[in-house]
């Protein structure tokens, strides 16, 4: 929406200042993000974190592609309730301390071995998370997140048509066909 | 009938579009009857009005989940299977169907023309004669007034033009039909289906039967319709035509003969009776947006209104000579309302056979037809009950091992998990006089309505066949070397089977029905009720073909009465 807005400016500007250029190319580059209780830059977290989690493989897209983050912000905004959306809320700033606390830094500057490695310490944190006291959550943050990266990521575009077999009009159903290691999933 | 519009002046008025509703319709004019079809929901032509049917997963915004809001406002619709981002369009809104649940119960309700014939599970199986014989057998409700060799002859009439798939079994406790090539079973189905038949000798394990067009026939391309694609996107309706809805199939072919009026949005308040004339005169109608009350008329009034909507509009038809509701001198009208028991459930994994897979979605299970109490009684509970299971391959998400990041986990939970079963009953439930609805004094719907009662619950018989049912399924898991095995009460609400019948029941015997054997109201002979209110008993097969069946029936009987003048 925004790339053609952007796009249909362009011809308008095509006289106008540099400057006036620059603006409406940086918002070109940058994707309109789902509007909601998450900021823009918890989304961006979220993708990047889901990217470490299901990363991009020849030809097959990753999570920040299939924009995982704006998938998010539109079912903790829409379909939670308000102490899920709490719990969630708190749990983003429980991930970026865990990530702090890590590795010393933030998210975005870690090179990608060192986000796998920060993934998979959270998962094993959620793995043998127990809620210690009446009034602690049934479950650690990683563990919500997680499940709504991977499915905002295979109900997504890249991940429905290239992590798996996408038969919008299948025609027929064959109730009995081989499988050999290496075929995707149908959708 | 001097005083009336003459464009509101018909020969045959039909309340309801759905499944019934349809074929009402579609025979009446056929024979040449101008016919007035009303429905209190929406327009909705077939592809037209299907807004979802082609969208892909990721083109809805919460990817088929709704959102908080839509949940809290409907939470009766909300319980619904079907009830999702891609079809909430085609479910009425609770806050447009108050009713009071004197006792829980779950009332699904459609909100357009076809009504929930778009939306509907599909499962299409002629009763046995032992469904028809139950009552009488078994001592409750009152005789069928008609047997199975009555009613076979219209089953394979509605069966040729609805489409229905199915395998021919030669079963007696399933008699087949007019059937179109059946569904395939996959591979771990076909494996269950050897040990479970090899242990038992008196289960048989079949492939559903269902109303989608796995061949096309004539009569199919003359509805414009066409094979059925195994998308399984069916609550969207299907643009294909693929499965039967009266959308795609009896509407379109009604109107094509020139007879048919269609009014959507009209809300059906009572029938008239004229008290001098004697009989049903017409319908008083409210439309739906300006609650502005209107009078139809027709010399014959089918109510097709859906099963406990029929129930309301005849208690709300009342006169001198029937102050109790139309045709209700026995003050049975309202009464043995009875379900199907849907609440237990058994979900198992099964090992081996990885290398094997399927493709589509098919639009049907595997059924078992009762094998309880057949030939005579033989359990601590009256009646028995269908057995549905199905089984796949875990999709994506599904638990792997190893590194729980990175391209090789990404890979490992998008491949075919491991084969799993889900098995689900569907148990006959024996209709009771306490189970009942009845009108309010108190309060009234947004269109001035008295609003419905319900007070309808299961009782100690259903208990008994659930337990059954548990540990039969469970028994039967094990015999096919199922792991895993939970077994789940979901202790749902009557109502959530969608399979409400009764009420309006037929019978031989005026004192102890409302309806004769033909579907006319013993005492108000040019009203009939064809739809699930007009139950004797639900059997364990699904309704809507046998709906279907009765309703060709009693219109092409009505038509005989009326060219004879006996109406």
């Amino acid at each position: 929406m925004h790339r053609r807005r952007a796009i249909s400016l362009l011809g308008l500007l095509a006289g106008g200042t540099a400057l006036e250029f620059s603006g409406v190319l940086a918002g070109c580059n940058e994707p309109e993000r789902a509007t909601g209780i998450l900021t823009k830059e918890d989304i961006q977290l979220l993708d990047q974190v889901g990217e470490a989690l299901l990363p991009a493989t020849p030809g097959v897209p990753g999570a920040a592609a299939a924009r995982v983050g704006d998938y998010i912000q539109a079912i903790v905004t829409d379909c939670f309730h308000k102490q899920d959306q709490v719990f969630f809320l708190k749990g983003m700033t429980q991930l970026r301390e865990a990530i702090l606390q890590k590795t010393g830094g933030t998210f975005d500057k870690l090179q990608n071995d060192e986000r796998k490695a920060v993934v998979l310490f959270l998962d094993e944190q959620a793995g043998t998370y127990k809620p210690a006291k009446p009034g602690d959550a049934p479950q650690h943050y990683y563990a919500v997140m997680k499940g709504l990266i991977i499915t905002g990521y295979f109900t997504s575009e890249a991940g429905t048509t290239k992590a798996l077999r996408y038969e919008a009009v299948p025609g027929k159903f064959r109730g009995d066909i081989p499988f050999k290691p290496g075929d995707k999933a149908f959708a | 009938m001097s005083d009336q519009h003459p464009e509101h002046v018909f020969d045959a008025i039909v309340v309801g579009s759905g499944i019934s509703g349809g074929w009402a319709a579609k025979e009446l004019c056929d024979k040449g009857l101008k016919t007035l079809v009303l429905d209190r929901g929406k327009e909705v032509k077939h592809i037209k009005d299907y807004p979802t049917a082609m969208k892909a997963p990721w083109e809805f915004p919460h990817r088929g989940r709704l959102p908080l809001k839509v949940l809290e406002e409907n939470p009766i619709a909300a319980k619904c299977y079907a009830y999702d981002e891609t079809a909430a369009h085609f479910f009425l809104k609770d806050k447009d169907q108050p009713y009071i649940q004197e006792k829980p119960f779950d009332w699904i309700r459609p909100d357009q023309v076809g009504g929930k014939s778009l939306m509907w599970g599909r499962q299409t199986q002629r009763w046995s004669r032992y469904d028809f014989e139950g009552p009488a057998r078994d001592g409750f409700a009152v005789e069928w007034p008609f047997t199975y060799e009555e009613l076979a002859p219209w089953y394979s009439y509605v069966e040729l033009f609805a489409g229905i798939s199915g395998n021919r079994d030669g079963l007696d406790t399933l008699p087949d039909g007019e059937f179109l090539p059946p569904w395939e079973m996959n591979r771990a189905e076909q494996a269950m289906r050897v040990k479970i038949e090899a242990r038992h000798r008196d289960r048989n394990v079949i492939i559903g039967r269902c109303a989608h067009l796995t061949e096309i026939r004539q009569v199919h391309r003359d509805q414009g319709r066409m094979l059925c694609q195994a998308r399984h996107l069916c609550q969207r309706g299907c643009p294909f035509g693929g499965y039967f809805s009266s959308n795609a199939s009896t509407l379109p072919w009604a109107a094509k003969t020139g007879n048919l009026t269609l009014r959507p949005d009209s809300i059906v308040h009572s029938v008239i009776y004229d008290d001098v004339k004697g009989k049903a005169t017409g319908v008083n109608v409210i439309d739906a947006h300006t609650k502005k009350m209107t009078a139809y008329y027709a010399k014959i009034i089918f109510i097709n209104a859906s099963t406990l909507s029929t129930n309301q509009v005849l208690l709300n038809s009342v006169s001198r000579r029937f102050p109790n509701g139309l045709g209700n001198d026995n003050g049975l009208l309202g009464k043995y309302i009875a379900f199907q028991n849907y609440r237990g459930r058994l979900s198992a994994s099964l090992e081996g056979m990885e290398d094997r897979y399927y493709s589509g979605k098919r639009p049907c299970a595997v059924m078992m037809p009762n094998f309880r109490n057949v030939h005579r009684q033989e359990k601590d509970f009256q009646r028995g009950y269908m057995v549905f299971f199905s089984t796949g391959r875990a999709g994506w998400g599904h638990a792997v091992p190893g590194e729980q990041a990175g391209p090789q986990f990404k890979t490992a939970i998008a491949d075919p998990g491991d084969w799993g079963v889900y098995m689900m009953m569907q148990g006959e439930t024996i209709p009771r006089e306490a189970n009942h609805v009845r009108l309010s004094k108190d309060h009234t719907d947004p269109w001035g309505i008295p609003q419905l009662i319900t007070s309808v619950d299961y009782d100690e018989n259903d208990e008994r066949l659930l337990k059954d049912f548990l540990d039969t399924g469970a028994e039967m898991l094990e015999t096919c070397g199922a792991k895993n095995i939970a077994v789940t009460d979901t202790k749902q609400a009557p109502g959530l089977d969608i399979h409400e019948v009764g009420g309006v029941r037929m019978g031989k015997d005026p004192a102890t029905s409302l309806l004769n054997k033909w579907n006319q109201l013993h005492h108000c002979p040019n009203v009939l009720v064809t739809d699930g209110s007009c139950m004797v008993s639900t059997s364990t097969q699904n309704p809507s073909l046998t709906f279907m069946a009765i309703t060709a029936r009693a219109a092409n009987h009505v038509i005989e009465e009326l060219k004879k003048g006996n109406l």
